[in-house]
């Protein structure tokens, strides 16, 4: 499945992960920035709108929860949030906070970018 | 006192006996006619003898009887058998002595009589007469002497005798002596008192009577001899003697004619009658050498002979007493007697006096029965004789043994049970101390549920004052308990009500709302009811401990459980995604490299499964298990399971169907697929290589329910392991060689998950032979 190079916001406070995420999807050839909580994904948004949202829901300083709120707020047309998770009931929270997609850790790298690849906005 | 006892006793009874002692002699001489006082001399000094001699005798004999009572009075201590030998003398000398005495009344004028015989055999009529006589006296003194010695001596010692019983019954020994009936002693005591003065009266007739035809007989004899006499004197011619004692003789009257010395010469019979007569012949011819006239009696009295001496012959005229009628002389004796019949009111007056006595005793300690009640200050009645008395006095002395042994069971029926109560009481104070020093809380309801007891700690549970420990409010009054999972308790789920309807509960936990701080206490109970002897439910009790810290203690363990897996998920994922990248885009990595990178995957994998499990845990455990019911399809969701566990080439599974209808239950997909899931890897397990697993499925539309059974035929469960296969962390097979791991997680984790969604499941298993897992799931 090919695509255009998107803008991907990793939102994700364990660097590991962060990277990992950021490196499949660079992999494919996507353009991928990294925050590592709720505050600093809000000033990446600030800076450049992405076109896919990476979102952990238990961060320090800014939850994902939080997080959402505030971009919704913010953005008349948000784009679309895939949640992962470690929670047992990560679909529940997504569907709570009007996610497009969920992914529970921990993940099959190909599942992952398979997943998010459904969910990409078609050109 | 040594010697008062016989004294007195002699005393009375010969100072008594005197008088008549004094008065019979006379009366007995003037009997027989001896009325001269040189006469009576002699014969008196004989009887005095007689008297001083007999009395003296028996005055001995007395004092011999009485020796063992005078030894017991002067005793201070005495032995049992002196005390049986007093009561024995004491109880049959007033029988034995009087018939001693008596019988020396009987034979004292024999010697007598034999004397007055002697000394005057020509005055007194003799033989039969005067011995029927003496026989009468005898007889008369006799029974006069025996009831007046038996009343004197049983008066004198029946409180003597009495006085021995009690010491007798307080030693426990029986009464010795003679028993005599009342009846017995009334029949000989008023035969006597009648049969004494009848045969003195009569002794008095029949010697009188004698007198008079005696002195009326040789009065006739008298004057036909006078008449005689004047014819011999007339004539000297026998030829006219013999017309004149013709003319005087009658059949009764025999007249007869004899020389002056003294041969017969008119009418021979009365020398035959003489010669017949010897004791007449012989007084005759005393008397005629005394005396030119007179007239003689026989020895029997039967006949007089008068005569009249002249000058030339005597005159003899033998009179005879007509035959008289014995048996007319027996009816005046008879008619005697009826006249002194009225000595026998004197006789009933002399017995009541004897029996009045020991029936006084009794009837006072009758009425002291009656109106004291105290029965231990009750004495023994007396045993005055050995008669009837004696035996009423003795039933009431065992009535009175009877009541006071009852009075002194039910005193120590009283004292035993104040000992049991005040035991009893000790112990439910202890009972109180031990259950007041219970950890639990301690309820107990009676059969109708009202609570009868609540010790310190269950009023503490239920923050309670102590005045609702014995309230009798009912069971669950102000309580509202709900199940550890949050639903609440119906009233007949109460542990103690449950009990109340024979069940026994262990353990089982239930959360009841403080209402002091409204912090949920998490309590652990236990139930049972009590029953009585018979098996009835009388009541329950129930046991509840405060197990709140406990419960806080694993909601802590599980929580942190939730927490360490969550926490462990991130870097499985790390781990994870790294190993699958680097091997997925890297592929000039050597072999070695890549065999490494497999090797971390899977260990992340299992370290992944392990973090799963042990959420499921705390979720379960938590109650926070998110299930989502919804309609599918059963048989397909087996077909996905079973392909998903991946079967083995060493394994076959097979899907056999007992239903061909649709199997649409309702029920959450991934968490039944996970159920199924863990029971087919048990399976597959368990089972050896080349084994078939079956997974049936079937349903029961009546209980609206779809089964499912995962069916194989390994090593099986032993028996004595298959009772908690489906609790948490048990694994039936550890330390076993099947032990091929696990965290004993699957089966408790399969049941919890059917049972939230309304399924059951069960097992059935043989060692050696394969087990049978079956759970069903509610139809859609």
């Amino acid at each position: 499945m090919e695509t255009a190079c998107l803008k991907i916001l990793v939102v994700e406070d364990d660097p590991d992960l962060a990277s990992l995420e950021a490196e499949l999807f660079e992999e494919h050839g996507h353009r991928v920035e990294v925050a590592a909580n709720g505050r600093e994904a809000l000033a990446a948004v600030e800076r450049a709108a992405p076109d896919l949202i990476l979102l952990d829901m238990k961060m320090p300083i800014m939850s994902g929860r939080e997080f959402v709120e505030e971009y919704r707020r913010a953005q008349p047309s948000p784009a679309p949030i895939v949640v992962v998770s470690a929670a047992d009931d990560a679909q529940v929270r997504a569907a709570e906070v009007g996610a497009s997609g969920w992914i529970a850790k921990p993940f099959d790298p190909d599942v992952l970018v398979e997943k998010v690849m459904r969910l990409l906005p078609r050109p | 006192m040594a010697r008062s006892l016989t004294v007195r006793v002699a005393g009375v009874a010969f100072g008594v006996e005197l008088i008549f002692a004094v008065a019979i002699p006379v009366a007995y001489l003037r009997l027989f006619n001896i009325e001269r006082g040189e006469d009576r001399t002699p014969v008196l000094a004989i009887v005095a003898a007689l008297y001083l001699v007999r009395t003296a005798a028996l005055v001995g004999y007395l004092a011999w009887l009485l020796r063992p009572i005078e030894r017991w009075l002067a005793d201070s201590s005495p032995s049992a058998d002196l005390t049986r030998r007093a009561a024995r003398a004491a109880y049959d000398t007033p029988l034995l002595f009087p018939i001693v005495w008596a019988t020396t009344w009987l034979l004292f004028y024999l010697p007598v009589t034999l004397s007055l015989q002697r000394w005057f055999s020509d005055q007194i009529p003799l033989s039969a007469r005067a011995g029927e006589a003496t026989v009468l006296v005898g007889l008369s003194c006799f029974t006069a002497a025996l009831p007046l010695s038996y009343a004197i001596l049983s008066w004198l010692l029946g409180p003597i005798a009495g006085r021995i019983s009690l010491s007798l019954r307080e030693r426990g020994l029986p009464l010795p002596g003679r028993r005599l009936s009342l009846r017995a002693r009334l029949v000989v005591l008023s035969l006597s008192l009648i049969t004494a003065p009848t045969s003195w009266m009569g002794v008095h007739a029949y010697m009188s009577q004698a007198w008079t035809a005696q002195r009326d007989l040789a009065a006739r004899a008298g004057l036909l001899a006078d008449a005689l006499a004047r014819e011999l004197a007339r004539s000297p011619d026998r030829a006219v003697w013999e017309a004149a004692a013709r003319s005087l003789s009658t059949p009764l009257d025999l007249v007869a004619v004899a020389t002056t010395d003294g041969a017969i010469v008119v009418n021979g019979d009365a020398k035959r009658e003489l010669a017949a007569a010897s004791g007449l012949r012989s007084r005759f011819a005393r008397a005629r050498s005394r005396a030119p006239a007179d007239a003689v009696l026989d020895p029997s009295a039967q006949r007089a002979l008068a005569y009249r001496s002249t000058s030339t012959a005597v005159a003899l005229v033998i009179s005879q007493q007509p035959d008289r009628d014995r048996g007319g002389e027996l009816i005046t004796l008879l008619l005697f007697a009826l006249v002194s019949l009225s000595w026998a009111p004197i006789c009933a007056v002399f017995l009541a006096g004897s029996i009045a006595g020991p029936l006084g005793r009794i009837r006072a300690v009758v009425t002291q029965i009656v109106a004291l009640g105290d029965v231990e200050k009750l004495g023994r009645v007396p045993i005055f004789h050995r008669d009837e008395l004696g035996e009423l006095a003795q039933g009431v002395n065992e009535m009175i043994d009877r009541l006071q042994a009852s009075a002194e069971r039910i005193r120590r029926y009283g004292e035993d049970r104040e000992q049991a109560l005040a035991v009893a009481a000790r112990r439910a104070a202890e009972l109180d101390a031990v259950l007041d020093n219970m950890v639990e809380g301690v309820f107990a309801c009676d059969r109708n549920g009202a609570v009868t007891h609540m010790n310190v700690a269950g009023l503490r549970l239920r923050e309670l004052s102590s005045a609702a420990a014995v309230s009798r409010a009912p069971v669950g009054a102000g309580l509202e308990p709900v199940h550890p999972d949050g639903r609440p308790f119906s009233p007949a789920e109460l542990p103690l009500l449950r009990a109340l309807a024979g069940e026994v509960i262990v353990e089982e936990d239930g959360v009841l709302e403080s209402p002091g701080n409204h912090r949920p206490v998490f309590l652990r109970s236990s139930a049972a009811p009590i029953r009585e002897a018979n098996g009835a439910i009388a009541g329950a009790v129930a046991v509840a401990r405060d197990v709140t810290e406990v419960a806080d203690f694993d909601r802590l363990k599980d929580e942190f459980i939730r927490v360490a897996a969550h926490e462990l998920k991130t870097p499985v994922a790390i781990l994870k995604g790294y190993a699958r990248t680097l091997m997925r885009t890297d592929q000039t990595l050597p072999v070695r490299s890549r065999r490494m990178l497999e090797a971390i995957d899977r260990g992340a994998e299992r370290i992944n499964g392990v973090v799963e499990d042990l959420l499921d845990i705390s979720l379960a455990r938590l109650d926070t298990l998110h299930l989502s019911p919804v309609p599918l399809d059963l048989d397909e969701l087996v077909r996905a399971t079973v392909a998903d566990v991946g079967t083995s080439e060493l394994h076959r599974v097979v899907i056999r169907r007992e239903d061909p209808a649709p199997l649409t239950v309702r029920a959450d997909s991934a968490r039944t697929r996970q159920a199924l899931r863990n029971l087919l890897s048990n399976a597959l397990k368990y089972s050896p290589a080349g084994g078939t697993i079956e997974v049936i499925l079937s349903a029961d539309r009546e209980r609206a329910e779809a089964q499912a059974s995962v069916r194989d035929y390994g090593i099986g469960i032993p028996a004595q392991r298959q009772g908690g296969i489906f609790r948490l962390f048990y694994r039936a097979h550890t330390d076993t060689p099947y032990d091929y791991g696990g965290m004993g997680v699957g089966l408790y984790m399969a049941k919890e998950l059917i049972k939230r969604q309304g399924g059951r499941i069960w097992f059935e298993s043989r060692e050696g032979e394969g087990s049978i897992f079956s759970f069903t799931l509610p139809l859609a």
